[in-house]
Protein backbone atom coordinates (compact mmCIF):
# COMPACT_ATOMS: atom_id res chain seq x y z
CA UNK A 1 0.00 0.00 0.00
CA UNK A 2 2.32 2.27 1.00
CA UNK A 3 6.35 2.01 -0.55
CA UNK A 4 8.96 4.08 0.37
CA UNK A 5 12.22 3.48 -1.34
CA UNK A 6 15.67 5.51 0.18
CA UNK A 7 14.05 8.36 1.04
CA UNK A 8 15.82 11.31 2.52
CA UNK A 9 14.93 14.73 3.78
CA UNK A 10 17.10 17.34 4.64
CA UNK A 11 15.88 20.73 6.18
CA UNK A 12 17.21 24.09 5.19
CA UNK A 13 20.10 23.85 2.34
CA UNK A 14 23.40 22.10 2.09
CA UNK A 15 24.19 21.87 5.95
CA UNK A 16 20.80 21.74 6.67
CA UNK A 17 19.47 18.83 9.09
CA UNK A 18 19.06 15.46 7.80
CA UNK A 19 15.96 14.63 9.42
CA UNK A 20 15.30 11.49 7.60
CA UNK A 21 18.38 9.31 6.40
CA UNK A 22 17.80 6.97 3.75
CA UNK A 23 15.19 5.28 4.58
CA UNK A 24 13.31 2.77 2.85
CA UNK A 25 9.84 0.86 4.08
CA UNK A 26 6.99 -1.41 2.75
CA UNK A 27 3.96 -1.35 4.27
CA UNK A 28 1.44 -4.08 3.55
CA UNK A 29 -2.18 -3.56 2.74
CA UNK A 30 -4.33 -3.79 6.07
CA UNK A 31 -1.32 -3.59 7.85
CA UNK A 32 -1.01 -1.38 11.47
CA UNK A 33 2.39 -0.93 11.25
CA UNK A 34 4.55 1.92 13.55
CA UNK A 35 7.26 3.73 13.59
CA UNK A 36 8.60 4.88 16.84
CA UNK A 37 11.64 6.97 17.82
CA UNK A 38 12.76 9.37 20.25
CA UNK A 39 11.88 12.90 19.95
CA UNK A 40 13.94 14.41 16.90
CA UNK A 41 14.83 10.76 15.59
CA UNK A 42 12.45 12.30 12.06
CA UNK A 43 9.51 10.17 12.71
CA UNK A 44 7.24 12.73 12.03
CA UNK A 45 9.28 14.12 9.04
CA UNK A 46 9.30 10.58 7.61
CA UNK A 47 5.36 10.51 7.96
CA UNK A 48 4.73 13.72 5.99
CA UNK A 49 6.41 12.23 3.48
CA UNK A 50 3.64 9.84 2.46
CA UNK A 51 1.39 12.44 1.79
CA UNK A 52 3.46 14.98 0.66
CA UNK A 53 3.03 17.20 3.32
CA UNK A 54 7.06 17.79 3.31
CA UNK A 55 8.53 16.53 0.22
CA UNK A 56 11.38 14.24 0.53
CA UNK A 57 15.04 15.73 -1.04
CA UNK A 58 15.13 12.46 -2.64
CA UNK A 59 13.53 8.84 -2.69
CA UNK A 60 10.43 7.94 -4.15
CA UNK A 61 7.00 7.60 -2.39
CA UNK A 62 4.21 5.61 -3.64
CA UNK A 63 0.82 5.41 -2.09
CA UNK A 64 -1.66 2.86 -3.80
CA UNK A 65 0.36 2.10 -6.30
CA UNK A 66 0.63 5.87 -7.67
CA UNK A 67 4.02 7.81 -7.55
CA UNK A 68 3.54 10.96 -5.29
CA UNK A 69 7.15 11.85 -5.65
CA UNK A 70 10.42 10.04 -7.35
CA UNK A 71 13.09 12.52 -6.44
CA UNK A 72 16.82 11.15 -7.64
CA UNK A 73 19.53 11.53 -5.60
CA UNK A 74 21.70 13.92 -7.00
CA UNK A 75 24.62 14.65 -4.62
CA UNK A 76 24.02 18.41 -3.64
CA UNK A 77 22.63 18.92 -6.39
CA UNK A 78 19.56 17.08 -5.27
CA UNK A 79 18.55 20.75 -2.62
CA UNK A 80 17.99 22.19 -6.47
CA UNK A 81 14.38 22.47 -7.49
CA UNK A 82 15.80 21.45 -10.95
CA UNK A 83 17.19 18.16 -10.43
CA UNK A 84 17.16 15.89 -13.59
CA UNK A 85 14.18 13.21 -14.03
CA UNK A 86 12.36 14.12 -11.07
CA UNK A 87 8.76 13.14 -11.23
CA UNK A 88 6.32 14.95 -9.15
CA UNK A 89 2.44 13.93 -9.04
CA UNK A 90 0.58 17.39 -10.30
CA UNK A 91 -0.64 19.39 -7.61
CA UNK A 92 -4.27 18.78 -8.18
CA UNK A 93 -3.77 15.30 -8.65
CA UNK A 94 -1.62 14.90 -5.18
CA UNK A 95 -4.87 17.26 -3.51
CA UNK A 96 -7.27 14.29 -4.80
CA UNK A 97 -4.47 11.62 -3.19
CA UNK A 98 -4.46 13.14 -0.28
CA UNK A 99 -8.53 13.15 0.58
CA UNK A 100 -7.24 8.62 0.17
CA UNK A 101 -4.78 9.51 3.15
CA UNK A 102 -6.29 10.41 6.46
CA UNK A 103 -4.04 12.14 8.92
CA UNK A 104 -4.72 12.69 12.87
CA UNK A 105 -2.68 14.30 14.99
CA UNK A 106 -1.25 14.79 18.88
CA UNK A 107 -3.03 18.60 19.08
CA UNK A 108 -6.32 17.29 17.05
CA UNK A 109 -6.12 20.31 14.57
CA UNK A 110 -9.82 20.58 15.05
CA UNK A 111 -11.40 24.06 13.71
CA UNK A 112 -12.34 25.76 16.71
CA UNK A 113 -15.32 27.51 15.27
CA UNK A 114 -16.64 24.88 13.66
CA UNK A 115 -19.05 22.77 14.99
CA UNK A 116 -18.08 18.52 15.58
CA UNK A 117 -20.52 17.85 12.36
CA UNK A 118 -18.93 20.93 10.78
CA UNK A 119 -14.91 19.68 11.12
CA UNK A 120 -16.15 16.38 10.17
CA UNK A 121 -18.17 17.42 7.04
CA UNK A 122 -14.97 19.63 6.47
CA UNK A 123 -13.01 17.48 3.64
CA UNK A 124 -16.59 16.56 2.15
CA UNK A 125 -16.85 19.86 0.47
CA UNK A 126 -16.39 19.04 -3.41
CA UNK A 127 -16.94 15.27 -2.70
CA UNK A 128 -19.57 15.49 -4.84
CA UNK A 129 -22.29 14.60 -2.26
CA UNK A 130 -25.39 16.12 -1.74
CA UNK A 131 -26.23 17.85 1.52
CA UNK A 132 -28.25 14.68 2.47
CA UNK A 133 -25.77 12.55 1.81
CA UNK A 134 -23.19 14.15 3.38
CA UNK A 135 -25.00 14.65 6.83
CA UNK A 136 -26.06 10.83 6.74
CA UNK A 137 -22.44 10.57 6.14
CA UNK A 138 -21.32 12.50 8.92
CA UNK A 139 -23.99 11.01 11.68
CA UNK A 140 -22.34 7.73 10.35
CA UNK A 141 -18.87 8.38 10.83
CA UNK A 142 -20.23 9.91 14.75
CA UNK A 143 -21.62 6.96 15.43
CA UNK A 144 -18.43 4.81 14.32
CA UNK A 145 -16.07 6.71 16.53
CA UNK A 146 -19.17 6.51 19.45
CA UNK A 147 -19.54 10.50 19.67
CA UNK A 148 -23.42 10.56 17.67
CA UNK A 149 -25.12 12.98 20.28
CA UNK A 150 -21.52 15.23 20.20
CA UNK A 151 -22.72 16.88 16.75
CA UNK A 152 -23.68 20.45 17.48
CA UNK A 153 -21.05 20.68 20.35
CA UNK A 154 -18.03 22.94 19.38
CA UNK A 155 -14.54 21.21 20.02
CA UNK A 156 -13.64 23.52 23.00
CA UNK A 157 -16.72 21.45 24.97
CA UNK A 158 -15.03 17.94 24.43
CA UNK A 159 -12.64 16.37 26.26
CA UNK A 160 -8.93 15.74 24.44
CA UNK A 161 -10.40 11.18 23.49
CA UNK A 162 -13.32 13.13 22.49
CA UNK A 163 -11.48 15.26 20.38
CA UNK A 164 -9.04 12.81 19.11
CA UNK A 165 -12.61 10.83 17.90
CA UNK A 166 -13.87 13.57 16.17
CA UNK A 167 -10.48 13.94 14.27
CA UNK A 168 -10.27 10.09 13.26
CA UNK A 169 -14.18 10.60 12.11
CA UNK A 170 -13.03 13.65 9.94
CA UNK A 171 -10.11 11.55 8.56
CA UNK A 172 -12.38 8.98 7.56
CA UNK A 173 -14.27 11.21 5.78
CA UNK A 174 -13.52 10.24 2.52
CA UNK A 175 -13.16 6.87 2.99
CA UNK A 176 -9.30 6.50 3.08
CA UNK A 177 -7.07 3.34 2.46
CA UNK A 178 -4.31 4.93 4.41
CA UNK A 179 -4.65 6.09 8.12
CA UNK A 180 -1.73 8.12 9.47
CA UNK A 181 -1.27 8.95 13.29
CA UNK A 182 0.97 11.41 14.05
CA UNK A 183 1.66 10.87 17.94
CA UNK A 184 -2.32 10.70 18.12
CA UNK A 185 -1.95 9.56 21.91
CA UNK A 186 1.13 11.68 23.24
CA UNK A 187 -1.36 14.14 24.73
CA UNK A 188 -3.70 11.49 26.19
CA UNK A 189 -4.01 10.13 29.40
CA UNK A 190 -3.13 6.33 29.63
CA UNK A 191 -6.50 5.22 29.93
CA UNK A 192 -8.10 7.36 26.79
CA UNK A 193 -4.91 6.23 24.77
CA UNK A 194 -6.15 2.56 25.45
CA UNK A 195 -9.72 3.37 24.36
CA UNK A 196 -8.39 5.71 21.02
CA UNK A 197 -5.98 2.87 20.30
CA UNK A 198 -8.92 0.30 20.73
CA UNK A 199 -11.10 2.30 18.74
CA UNK A 200 -8.36 2.70 15.78
CA UNK A 201 -7.75 -1.14 15.94
CA UNK A 202 -11.48 -1.48 15.65
CA UNK A 203 -11.81 0.38 12.18
CA UNK A 204 -8.68 -1.31 10.98
CA UNK A 205 -10.42 -5.05 11.41
CA UNK A 206 -13.94 -3.15 10.16
CA UNK A 207 -12.41 -1.69 7.02
CA UNK A 208 -8.92 -2.62 6.24
CA UNK A 209 -7.57 0.10 6.14
CA UNK A 210 -3.62 0.74 6.15
CA UNK A 211 -2.61 2.49 9.30
CA UNK A 212 0.61 4.22 10.38
CA UNK A 213 1.15 4.77 13.77
CA UNK A 214 3.76 7.17 14.61
CA UNK A 215 4.76 7.26 18.19
CA UNK A 216 7.67 7.29 20.91
CA UNK A 217 5.89 4.98 23.68
CA UNK A 218 6.45 1.30 23.21
CA UNK A 219 3.20 0.63 24.75
CA UNK A 220 1.67 1.71 21.56
CA UNK A 221 3.25 -0.51 19.47
CA UNK A 222 2.67 -2.81 21.92
CA UNK A 223 -0.53 -2.49 21.87
CA UNK A 224 -1.59 -2.46 18.35
CA UNK A 225 0.92 -2.69 15.29
CA UNK A 226 1.47 -5.73 13.65
CA UNK A 227 4.65 -4.40 12.86
CA UNK A 228 7.26 -1.90 13.70
CA UNK A 229 10.13 0.26 12.49
CA UNK A 230 12.48 1.70 15.22
CA UNK A 231 13.85 5.20 13.84
CA UNK A 232 17.24 6.79 15.50
CA UNK A 233 18.72 9.27 14.32
CA UNK A 234 16.65 9.41 10.59
CA UNK A 235 17.24 5.90 9.75
CA UNK A 236 15.70 3.02 10.23
CA UNK A 237 17.55 0.61 12.32
CA UNK A 238 15.56 -1.99 13.25
CA UNK A 239 12.40 -2.95 11.24
CA UNK A 240 9.87 -6.42 11.67
CA UNK A 241 7.24 -8.10 13.45
CA UNK A 242 6.14 -6.55 16.66
CA UNK A 243 7.13 -9.82 18.23
CA UNK A 244 10.39 -10.89 16.99
CA UNK A 245 11.80 -6.98 17.33
CA UNK A 246 10.27 -7.34 20.91
CA UNK A 247 11.64 -10.74 21.70
CA UNK A 248 15.15 -10.34 20.12
CA UNK A 249 15.86 -6.67 19.85
CA UNK A 250 19.35 -6.06 18.11
CA UNK A 251 20.18 -2.00 18.57
CA UNK A 252 20.66 -0.30 21.81
CA UNK A 253 17.54 2.21 21.01
CA UNK A 254 15.31 -0.82 20.39
CA UNK A 255 16.25 -2.12 23.88
CA UNK A 256 15.84 0.40 25.21
CA UNK A 257 12.17 1.40 24.29
CA UNK A 258 11.51 -2.19 25.38
CA UNK A 259 13.01 -1.63 28.76
CA UNK A 260 10.63 1.60 29.55
CA UNK A 261 7.38 -0.96 29.19
CA UNK A 262 8.68 -3.32 31.09
CA UNK A 263 10.20 -3.69 35.13
CA UNK A 264 12.80 -6.53 33.90
CA UNK A 265 15.93 -3.62 33.60
CA UNK A 266 14.86 -2.10 36.83
CA UNK A 267 17.12 -4.24 38.57
CA UNK A 268 19.84 -2.49 36.81
CA UNK A 269 18.85 0.37 38.77
CA UNK A 270 18.71 -1.65 42.17
CA UNK A 271 22.62 -3.37 41.67
CA UNK A 272 23.94 0.31 40.95
CA UNK A 273 22.57 1.58 44.22
CA UNK A 274 23.64 -1.31 46.39
CA UNK A 275 20.18 -2.59 47.25
CA UNK A 276 20.03 -4.71 49.95
CA UNK A 277 17.34 -7.11 47.66
CA UNK A 278 20.25 -7.63 45.27
CA UNK A 279 23.25 -8.43 47.81
CA UNK A 280 24.75 -11.93 47.55
CA UNK A 281 26.43 -14.23 48.60
CA UNK A 282 29.18 -15.84 47.10
CA UNK A 283 28.80 -17.93 44.65
CA UNK A 284 25.00 -16.92 43.77
CA UNK A 285 24.24 -15.04 40.41
CA UNK A 286 21.62 -12.37 39.64
CA UNK A 287 20.58 -13.55 36.07
CA UNK A 288 17.62 -11.95 33.41
CA UNK A 289 15.88 -14.98 31.54
CA UNK A 290 13.92 -14.16 28.73
CA UNK A 291 11.94 -16.33 27.09
CA UNK A 292 9.99 -16.11 23.71
CA UNK A 293 7.05 -18.18 22.10
CA UNK A 294 8.29 -21.70 22.33
CA UNK A 295 9.67 -21.80 25.93
CA UNK A 296 6.65 -19.71 27.66
CA UNK A 297 4.91 -22.30 28.81
CA UNK A 298 7.68 -24.92 29.59
CA UNK A 299 8.47 -25.08 33.36
CA UNK A 300 11.98 -24.24 33.33
CA UNK A 301 12.80 -23.43 36.56
CA UNK A 302 11.29 -26.18 38.07
CA UNK A 303 13.47 -28.02 35.42
CA UNK A 304 16.74 -26.42 36.50
CA UNK A 305 15.99 -26.59 40.04
CA UNK A 306 15.39 -30.22 40.15
CA UNK A 307 18.30 -31.04 38.12
CA UNK A 308 21.06 -28.62 38.88
CA UNK A 309 19.80 -28.80 42.73
CA UNK A 310 19.97 -24.42 42.00
CA UNK A 311 17.85 -22.64 44.54
CA UNK A 312 15.94 -19.89 42.53
CA UNK A 313 14.59 -16.62 43.95
CA UNK A 314 12.90 -14.79 41.80
CA UNK A 315 13.01 -10.97 42.14
CA UNK A 316 10.66 -9.71 39.05
CA UNK A 317 8.77 -11.27 36.57
CA UNK A 318 6.69 -10.02 33.49
CA UNK A 319 4.70 -11.89 31.29
CA UNK A 320 3.12 -10.09 27.95
CA UNK A 321 1.00 -10.69 25.08
CA UNK A 322 2.19 -9.38 22.06
CA UNK A 323 0.64 -9.61 18.71
CA UNK A 324 -1.54 -12.55 19.97
CA UNK A 325 1.94 -14.31 21.11
CA UNK A 326 3.57 -14.49 25.06
CA UNK A 327 6.47 -12.74 25.99
CA UNK A 328 7.88 -13.02 29.15
CA UNK A 329 11.36 -13.09 31.49
CA UNK A 330 12.07 -12.94 34.91
CA UNK A 331 14.90 -11.72 37.14
CA UNK A 332 16.33 -14.01 39.69
CA UNK A 333 19.20 -14.74 42.22
CA UNK A 334 20.60 -18.56 41.24
CA UNK A 335 22.35 -19.79 43.80
CA UNK A 336 23.78 -23.33 44.20
CA UNK A 337 27.51 -25.28 42.68
CA UNK A 338 25.70 -25.94 39.38
CA UNK A 339 24.44 -22.50 38.37
CA UNK A 340 26.41 -22.45 35.30
CA UNK A 341 25.51 -26.01 34.04
CA UNK A 342 22.04 -24.47 35.16
CA UNK A 343 22.81 -21.05 32.82
CA UNK A 344 23.85 -23.77 30.02
CA UNK A 345 20.76 -25.63 30.00
CA UNK A 346 18.54 -22.91 29.87
CA UNK A 347 20.64 -21.43 26.65
CA UNK A 348 19.67 -25.12 25.18
CA UNK A 349 16.09 -24.04 25.41
CA UNK A 350 16.57 -20.97 23.85
CA UNK A 351 15.63 -18.83 27.05
CA UNK A 352 18.19 -15.86 26.51
CA UNK A 353 20.33 -15.47 29.43
CA UNK A 354 22.18 -12.30 30.82
CA UNK A 355 24.39 -12.49 33.77
CA UNK A 356 24.24 -9.13 35.71
CA UNK A 357 26.34 -9.73 39.01
CA UNK A 358 28.00 -12.34 40.54
CA UNK A 359 28.53 -12.65 44.08
CA UNK B 1 -34.80 71.52 30.42
CA UNK B 2 -34.21 73.92 27.38
CA UNK B 3 -33.58 76.75 29.99
CA UNK B 4 -30.86 74.89 31.92
CA UNK B 5 -28.74 74.04 28.58
CA UNK B 6 -29.06 77.00 27.49
CA UNK B 7 -26.99 78.26 30.98
CA UNK B 8 -24.73 75.45 30.60
CA UNK B 9 -23.68 74.99 26.77
CA UNK B 10 -25.40 78.47 25.65
CA UNK B 11 -23.29 77.91 22.12
CA UNK B 12 -24.33 74.54 21.32
CA UNK B 13 -28.06 76.03 22.06
CA UNK B 14 -27.66 79.30 19.68
CA UNK B 15 -26.83 76.84 16.75
CA UNK B 16 -28.18 73.21 17.10
CA UNK B 17 -28.64 72.93 13.70
CA UNK B 18 -25.10 73.39 12.88
CA UNK B 19 -24.32 70.89 15.40
CA UNK B 20 -26.83 68.48 13.96
CA UNK B 21 -24.81 68.85 10.32
CA UNK B 22 -21.83 68.45 11.61
CA UNK B 23 -22.81 65.09 13.26
CA UNK B 24 -24.46 63.68 9.65
CA UNK B 25 -20.81 64.54 7.97
CA UNK B 26 -19.18 62.43 10.06
CA UNK B 27 -21.82 59.53 10.09
CA UNK B 28 -21.35 59.83 5.77
CA UNK B 29 -17.95 60.04 6.38
CA UNK B 30 -17.50 56.77 8.38
CA UNK B 31 -20.55 55.34 6.62
CA UNK B 32 -18.47 55.43 3.41
CA UNK B 33 -14.73 54.86 4.29
CA UNK B 34 -15.48 52.07 6.66
CA UNK B 35 -17.14 49.65 4.14
CA UNK B 36 -14.74 49.87 1.54
CA UNK B 37 -11.36 50.23 4.45
CA UNK B 38 -12.91 46.81 4.88
CA UNK B 39 -12.94 44.72 1.91
CA UNK B 40 -9.36 46.78 0.73
CA UNK B 41 -7.94 46.17 4.35
CA UNK B 42 -9.31 42.52 4.34
CA UNK B 43 -7.81 42.11 0.77
CA UNK B 44 -4.24 43.26 1.44
CA UNK B 45 -4.24 41.55 4.96
CA UNK B 46 -4.74 38.30 3.36
CA UNK B 47 -2.61 38.89 0.45
CA UNK B 48 0.15 39.31 3.27
CA UNK B 49 -0.41 36.44 4.57
CA UNK B 50 -1.21 34.55 2.22
CA UNK B 51 2.18 35.99 0.52
CA UNK B 52 4.58 35.18 3.63
CA UNK B 53 7.47 33.01 3.48
CA UNK B 54 6.14 29.48 4.28
CA UNK B 55 2.25 30.84 3.15
CA UNK B 56 -0.26 29.41 1.29
CA UNK B 57 0.92 30.95 -1.99
CA UNK B 58 4.04 32.02 -1.04
CA UNK B 59 5.46 35.18 -3.31
CA UNK B 60 8.68 37.17 -1.73
CA UNK B 61 7.61 40.22 -4.30
CA UNK B 62 4.58 40.23 -3.39
CA UNK B 63 4.94 39.94 0.36
CA UNK B 64 7.77 42.56 0.40
CA UNK B 65 5.74 44.96 -1.84
CA UNK B 66 2.33 45.29 0.11
CA UNK B 67 4.16 44.69 3.18
CA UNK B 68 6.46 47.27 2.21
CA UNK B 69 3.46 49.90 0.96
CA UNK B 70 1.88 49.29 4.32
CA UNK B 71 4.19 50.54 6.92
CA UNK B 72 5.02 53.35 4.37
CA UNK B 73 1.38 54.96 4.89
CA UNK B 74 1.24 53.65 8.79
CA UNK B 75 4.51 55.83 9.13
CA UNK B 76 3.16 58.96 7.88
CA UNK B 77 0.76 60.98 10.48
CA UNK B 78 -2.85 61.26 9.39
CA UNK B 79 -3.08 64.99 9.15
CA UNK B 80 0.10 64.81 7.29
CA UNK B 81 -1.09 62.22 5.06
CA UNK B 82 -4.25 64.53 4.60
CA UNK B 83 -2.45 67.19 3.18
CA UNK B 84 -0.43 65.47 0.92
CA UNK B 85 -3.64 63.16 -0.30
CA UNK B 86 -5.03 66.42 -0.91
CA UNK B 87 -3.81 66.71 -4.81
CA UNK B 88 -4.93 63.15 -5.41
CA UNK B 89 -8.28 63.54 -3.80
CA UNK B 90 -8.80 66.67 -6.70
CA UNK B 91 -7.53 64.39 -9.22
CA UNK B 92 -10.12 61.37 -7.85
CA UNK B 93 -13.10 62.52 -6.79
CA UNK B 94 -13.00 66.29 -8.03
CA UNK B 95 -12.41 68.04 -4.83
CA UNK B 96 -10.34 68.22 -1.78
CA UNK B 97 -13.03 69.53 0.62
CA UNK B 98 -16.13 68.38 2.15
CA UNK B 99 -17.75 65.03 2.97
CA UNK B 100 -16.32 63.70 -0.63
CA UNK B 101 -12.80 65.48 0.03
CA UNK B 102 -12.27 63.47 2.62
CA UNK B 103 -12.37 59.92 1.57
CA UNK B 104 -9.44 59.56 0.11
CA UNK B 105 -6.97 60.36 2.70
CA UNK B 106 -9.66 58.71 5.17
CA UNK B 107 -8.95 55.37 3.24
CA UNK B 108 -5.13 55.95 2.93
CA UNK B 109 -5.36 55.98 6.60
CA UNK B 110 -7.32 53.45 7.41
CA UNK B 111 -6.69 50.73 5.07
CA UNK B 112 -2.79 49.66 5.94
CA UNK B 113 -4.22 49.68 9.21
CA UNK B 114 -6.49 47.34 8.73
CA UNK B 115 -4.64 45.25 6.58
CA UNK B 116 -2.21 44.99 9.38
CA UNK B 117 -5.00 44.12 12.16
CA UNK B 118 -6.15 41.62 9.92
CA UNK B 119 -2.94 40.31 9.58
CA UNK B 120 -2.41 39.56 12.93
CA UNK B 121 -5.19 37.97 13.73
CA UNK B 122 -4.83 35.56 10.68
CA UNK B 123 -1.44 35.05 12.48
CA UNK B 124 -3.14 33.61 15.88
CA UNK B 125 -4.83 30.10 13.54
CA UNK B 126 -2.29 27.56 14.73
CA UNK B 127 -0.38 26.43 12.27
CA UNK B 128 -1.43 23.06 12.46
CA UNK B 129 -5.19 23.63 11.06
CA UNK B 130 -3.51 24.66 8.13
CA UNK B 131 -1.55 21.15 8.21
CA UNK B 132 -4.78 19.60 9.14
CA UNK B 133 -6.57 21.20 5.78
CA UNK B 134 -3.64 20.16 3.50
CA UNK B 135 -3.37 16.89 4.50
CA UNK B 136 -7.27 16.51 3.99
CA UNK B 137 -6.68 17.96 0.05
CA UNK B 138 -7.39 21.74 0.52
CA UNK B 139 -6.15 23.64 -1.92
CA UNK B 140 -4.14 27.64 -0.87
CA UNK B 141 -7.64 29.64 -1.79
CA UNK B 142 -9.75 26.91 -0.05
CA UNK B 143 -7.45 27.29 3.04
CA UNK B 144 -7.47 30.66 3.43
CA UNK B 145 -11.05 30.97 2.76
CA UNK B 146 -12.63 27.86 4.86
CA UNK B 147 -9.39 27.93 7.43
CA UNK B 148 -7.74 31.50 8.11
CA UNK B 149 -10.69 33.88 7.42
CA UNK B 150 -13.37 31.50 8.81
CA UNK B 151 -11.13 31.15 12.30
CA UNK B 152 -10.24 34.47 12.66
CA UNK B 153 -13.78 35.88 12.31
CA UNK B 154 -12.99 37.06 16.33
CA UNK B 155 -9.66 38.76 15.94
CA UNK B 156 -11.13 40.40 12.89
CA UNK B 157 -14.15 41.45 14.02
CA UNK B 158 -11.56 42.85 17.19
CA UNK B 159 -9.47 44.40 14.86
CA UNK B 160 -12.47 46.03 12.56
CA UNK B 161 -13.48 47.55 15.94
CA UNK B 162 -10.53 49.57 16.82
CA UNK B 163 -9.70 50.06 12.99
CA UNK B 164 -13.65 52.21 13.19
CA UNK B 165 -12.74 54.24 16.45
CA UNK B 166 -9.85 55.33 14.91
CA UNK B 167 -10.99 55.79 12.07
CA UNK B 168 -13.63 58.60 14.09
CA UNK B 169 -10.46 59.82 15.51
CA UNK B 170 -9.30 60.65 11.60
CA UNK B 171 -12.85 62.34 10.53
CA UNK B 172 -11.80 65.02 13.46
CA UNK B 173 -8.50 65.27 11.85
CA UNK B 174 -9.68 65.51 8.53
CA UNK B 175 -12.37 68.27 9.74
CA UNK B 176 -10.03 70.20 10.60
CA UNK B 177 -8.53 70.85 7.15
CA UNK B 178 -11.87 71.50 5.65
CA UNK B 179 -13.75 67.95 5.67
CA UNK B 180 -16.76 69.28 8.10
CA UNK B 181 -17.85 67.09 10.21
CA UNK B 182 -17.89 67.28 14.45
CA UNK B 183 -14.16 67.58 14.41
CA UNK B 184 -14.68 70.83 12.04
CA UNK B 185 -17.31 71.62 14.12
CA UNK B 186 -15.51 71.56 17.30
CA UNK B 187 -12.59 73.56 15.89
CA UNK B 188 -14.40 76.11 14.48
CA UNK B 189 -15.80 77.18 17.63
CA UNK B 190 -14.04 75.96 20.40
CA UNK B 191 -11.07 78.02 19.63
CA UNK B 192 -13.04 81.03 19.80
CA UNK B 193 -13.74 81.09 23.62
CA UNK B 194 -16.80 78.24 23.13
CA UNK B 195 -15.44 75.74 25.03
CA UNK B 196 -18.68 74.29 25.84
CA UNK B 197 -18.88 73.38 21.81
CA UNK B 198 -15.80 71.23 21.63
CA UNK B 199 -16.96 69.70 25.22
CA UNK B 200 -20.53 68.74 24.26
CA UNK B 201 -18.44 66.97 20.51
CA UNK B 202 -16.18 65.32 22.82
CA UNK B 203 -19.03 63.66 24.67
CA UNK B 204 -20.78 62.76 20.95
CA UNK B 205 -17.41 61.15 19.77
CA UNK B 206 -17.31 59.43 23.15
CA UNK B 207 -21.06 57.86 22.90
CA UNK B 208 -20.01 56.54 19.69
CA UNK B 209 -17.15 55.54 20.41
CA UNK B 210 -18.17 53.37 23.14
CA UNK B 211 -21.23 52.08 21.08
CA UNK B 212 -19.01 50.48 18.64
CA UNK B 213 -16.76 48.88 20.89
CA UNK B 214 -19.42 47.30 22.73
CA UNK B 215 -21.18 46.22 19.94
CA UNK B 216 -17.79 44.98 18.51
CA UNK B 217 -16.89 43.32 21.84
CA UNK B 218 -20.18 40.85 21.38
CA UNK B 219 -19.70 40.17 17.59
CA UNK B 220 -16.52 38.99 18.44
CA UNK B 221 -17.89 36.98 21.65
CA UNK B 222 -20.72 35.70 19.97
CA UNK B 223 -18.07 33.90 17.21
CA UNK B 224 -16.11 32.60 19.72
CA UNK B 225 -16.74 29.43 20.53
Amino acid sequence: MIRLEHVSKIFGGKAGVHAVRDVSLEIAPGEIFGIIGYSGAGKSTLVRCINLLEEPTCGKVTVDGQVLADIPAAGEKALNEQVRGAVRMPQAQLREMRKKIGMIFQQFNLMPSRTVAENVAFPLKGSGLSREAAAAKVTGLLELVGLPDKAGAYPSQLSGGQKQRVAIARALANDPKVLLCDEATSALDPQTTQSILRLIRDINQKTGITVVVITHEMAVVKEICHKVAVMDGGRVVEEGRVYDVFSNPREEVTRSFIATTSNLSKVEELIEANDPMVALEPGELIVRLSYGRNNVSEATISEISRRFGVDVSIIYSNMEILDGAPLGGLVAILSGEKGREAIGYLSEKNVVVEVLKRG
Amino acid sequence: MAEFLNSIIPNVMSKPDLLWKAFVETLQMLALTAPISFLLGLVLGVAVVAAKPGGVLRNKWVYLLVGKVIDLFRSIPFILLALIMMELSRLVVGTATGVKGAIIPLLFGTVPFFARQVETAMAEVPPGLIEAAESMGCGPWDILWRVYLKESIPGIVRGGTITLVSLIGFTAMAGAIGAGGLGNFAISYGTRHQMDVAYVVILIILVMVSLIQTVGNRIAKKATH
